[in-house]
């Protein structure tokens, strides 16, 4: 059987390089060169059924039909009427036009300097800098009580910065006066930590918040239909607050602030209290919703969950004791690191893991309770580390290089013992 | 640009591609697309057609879940509301350099 399917997988293979596009799967292949749509409709069709195959036997007749639908779009090409190929070049063309022209990165939130002292309190919010653009989300990283919250309250006009300037410049563009706040509210979502109950239905709650941003008569029906399809929650429309889990809690907050179309949605933890799933989830319906073409917005998040937040973030601002100690692009993240940083969790005892990695590049070995974490130098690259641990019979359960993760901001940062935060 | 793998908002060729993938692998993704897809490219219309036809397969999805459908039919019907999202995405695309224009 296996021949067989070696056999069919062999004969789409050739098909394909014939056609001239090795190494290409079926739907990429069809869309450069099916002049009719059936036949790209027939690629994914054709996928479908590859991937729901059950058994050997099914994917050998799935590769068989494959290998005939490709044989069907190099014939199709040649028999094309010239209107048949115009037209398809012309679709072609609309995509070259648009391929990689993004938005327009507007800035609907720039803090230059900003701070803030609560009254009789040690903890002091300082020197915060920020650009929020359109399309962009920024993470906000940092232990709990660093000022996460009240940089948040700062910027959606909830707490008055004391220190600082703070602008929305496609919000309120008249520069120079003070901020218009019942028109950039306007423009605002904010989700904060603490969800506050809502009254009514679901569906009530939804279209009330549309009709006070004019979203009214039919405008109103397909804001509704528009946000609860796309977050799937038709099935709970007609559910009250107290019947919600909190992960469902959660979606109707965030579809509350979605369809008041917002310019910048400020969400406030929102992962805490979410199952894993439920966090892949809400982060990757932000991150699609905020990089939209017609809408795009900027987000401000806070989260905990590093390696969730660092897949999704534009620029990341980590914040210690009310202070910036980075703040840029994503990429920048340990640019300038001295060293290289690992994490390995394995089961061997420290003196034994020291012993198997006794050589000069390796400059320290600590645990931080739950796994190991190894300093080394520069020139030691992931795969050569990962492959000394392998040679040396480390039992590797997990590795992780640290070096350009947000969790290696928190790892250089971590107080001395007895040291106070 | 984030570490997760990001499609420019703007093209539409990839964009459409991600979906007819999304399709045959993980379809729930797909109808988010498809209703971010028409609302970036579409007009009112295909916005509205699109969370239809999302609305439709999550129907048959929740009929499958509660063994209301059987495995059959659920494939028989996604196979149909596929090919329905798959003209709607061609439709969009050949339209979308006259709403443009518009």
């Amino acid at each position: 059987m296996e021949q067989a399917l070696e056999a069919a997988w062999n004969r789409y293979q050739a098909a394909l390089s014939q056609a001239g596009d090795p190494g290409q799967n079926l739907i990429d292949f069809a869309n450069q060169h099916a002049v009719d749509d059936k036949l790209r409709h027939d690629a994914v069709l054709l996928q479908m059924a590859l991937n729901a195959a059950d058994g050997p036997e099914a994917r050998a007749a799935a590769f068989d039909r494959m290998a005939e639908l490709v044989d069907k779009i190099a014939h199709s090409r040649s028999t094309a009427t010239r209107a048949d190929i115009d037209e398809f070049d012309r679709r072609l063309s609309t995509f070259e036009h648009h391929r990689g022209k993004d938005v327009e990165r507007d800035v609907v939130c720039r803090g230059t300097g900003l701070g803030f002292a609560f009254p009789g309190g040690r903890f002091r919010l300082t020197g915060v800098d920020l650009c929020l653009r359109a399309g962009e989300i920024t993470g906000v990283i940092g232990e709990n009580g660093n000022g996460k919250t009240t940089l948040f309250r700062i910027v959606v006009g909830r707490l008055r910065h004391a220190e600082g300037r703070l602008e929305y410049p496609s919000l309120d563009p008249r520069a120079g006066e003070a901020i218009d706040w019942p028109a950039v509210k306007r423009d605002i979502a904010y989700v904060p930590q603490e969800l506050p109950p809502l009254y009514g239905t679901m569906e009530e709650i939804l279209r009330y918040t549309a009709s006070l941003h004019d979203q009214v008569g039919d405008e109103n029906d397909l804001a509704l239909d528009h946000i609860a399809t796309r977050l799937r929650l038709t099935e709970y429309l007609d559910r009250r607050w107290n019947q919600l889990s909190g992960g469902f809690k959660l979606r109707f907050a965030l579809a509350r602030a979605l369809i008041s179309r917002p310019r910048l949605l400020v969400l406030d933890e929102p992962l805490a209290n979410l199952d894993f799933l439920s966090q892949l989830t809400v982060l990757r319906d932000v991150s699609d919703l905020a990089r939209s073409f017609r809408n795009p917005i900027a987000v401000l998040i806070s989260s905990q969950h590093l390696h969730e937040i660092e897949a999704v973030a534009d620029n990341i601002l980590f914040l210690k004791r009310g202070q910036v100690t980075f703040n840029g692009p994503i990429e920048d993240v340990g640019e300038n690191a001295r060293e290289n940083v690992f994490e390995l969790g394995t089961d061997l005892a420290v003196d034994d893991l020291q012993e198997r990695l006794s050589i000069p590049e390796v400059h320290a070995i600590t645990h931080n309770g739950l796994s190991y974490v190894i300093r080394t130098d520069r020139s030691v690259t992931p795969a050569a580390f990962l492959a000394r641990l392998l040679e040396h019979g480390v039992p590797v359960e997990y590795f992780r290089d640290l070096t350009r993760s947000v969790k290696q901001l928190f790892e250089t940062e971590l107080p001395k013992v007895g040291e106070t935060v | 640009m984030a570490r997760s793998i990001q499609i420019p908002a703007g093209d539409i060729g990839e964009r459409q591609s991600a979906i007819q993938k999304l399709l045959a692998s993980s379809a729930d993704e797909a109808f988010d697309k498809l209703i971010d897809f028409a609302s970036d490219f579409g007009g009112r219309d295909h916005k509205n057609d699109a969370i239809i036809i999302s609305s439709e397969y999550y129907t048959v999805q929740r009929a499958q879940d509660r063994a209301v459908i059987s495995f059959d039919e659920y494939s028989r019907k996604k196979i149909a509301i596929s090919y329905k999202v798959l003209e709607l995405i061609d439709h969009i695309v050949r339209q979308y350099p006259v709403l443009q224009a518009a």
